[in-house]
């Protein structure tokens, strides 16, 4: 087994193990959003990551001059949103379903960059060349940032914040808290595309800057539009 | 219940078996767009 696959596998047991912990501790009213929503919810979610995170992915793989295949997180979450909207538009669903995944999107993408990054320049991940002193050699000899630190780094900082935002039983985020992952992500992500050596389509911005930008724009729509904390909902029997 | 079933579904298979899937193509493709090598040792006798 590769470093990478390890890597993943206790990323997605911790995130599993996370979206239990926080299931009986805070989160019972949005699993039981979710599960009002229906058997598709979960269909359209996994069809819309793997989409997105297979199509930007190869893209940019592609454009980057770069024959083969390849998996984007950012594409994916930009797929998953597409389809949940777009399910949740055809059942005449209303109100955000994604405040259960936070904490496991968090700690899914905190351990799993470790994986990237100790997979080498055959993952496609390392960051530009670079003189700071903390500059990885990624196995080619080259310097280079290791921007998949930088991102774990940031979703594990978010991941604190909201641990203690669910411990304060925030109205605010436990309504809105999806919107502030992806408005984090995007943004961190963002700075961080600057730092890779991808092949840039508008400008300098290259295919997953374009992404991060759709994702922002929604973010901020969507938080814009809110109409008030998650505490004035009718609590269902059982939820703390 | 069954919501958290839904998510924890939901992770299992984007997270492992997407990851695990997409990892075995790229390396895949890695390994096809290599160079072949040339095989080392004597020629084999004729």
């Amino acid at each position: 087994m590769n470093v990478h696959a390890a890597f993943d596998i206790a990323a997605a047991t911790a995130a599993a193990a996370m979206t239990v912990g926080c299931f009986f501790w805070r989160l019972r009213d949005a699993a039981a959003r979710i599960e009002h929503a229906g058997a598709g919810y979960a269909v359209a979610l996994v069809a819309g990551a793997a989409c997105g995170g297979y199509a930007a992915g190869t893209a940019n793989l592609w454009l980057s001059g770069q024959p083969g295949v390849a998996r984007s997180i950012v594409g994916a979450l930009a797929g998953a949103i597409a389809a949940i909207e777009l399910y949740k538009r055809a059942r005449g669903l209303r109100g955000s379903t994604g405040i259960i995944f936070v904490p496991a999107f968090c700690t899914s993408v905190a351990i799993g960059r470790w994986g990237c990054f100790y997979s080498g320049t055959t993952d496609h991940t390392h960051g530009c060349s670079t003189t700071v002193f903390w500059a990885h050699d990624f196995g080619d000899g080259v310097p280079r940032h290791p921007v998949q630190l930088y991102e774990s780094a940031a979703m594990a900082a978010l991941l604190v914040y909201a641990l203690v935002m669910l411990a304060r039983r925030d109205a605010f985020f436990l309504k809105n808290g999806f919107y502030l992952m992806v408005l984090w992500y995007a943004a961190q992500r963002f700075a961080w595309e600057f730092l890779k050596p991808y092949a840039p389509v508008l400008g300098p911005l290259n295919l997953f800057h374009l992404i991060c930008l759709g994702l922002i724009g929604y973010a901020m729509v969507m938080l814009a539009g809110s109409d008030g904390p998650a505490s004035s909902r009718p609590r269902t029997p059982g939820s703390s | 219940m069954r919501g958290l079933l839904t998510v924890l579904t939901a992770i299992a298979v984007f997270s492992l078996l997407g990851g695990l899937v997409a990892k075995g193509l790229l390396t895949l493709s890695w390994a096809a767009s290599q160079p072949p090598v040339a095989p080392s040792g004597p020629p084999p006798a004729s």
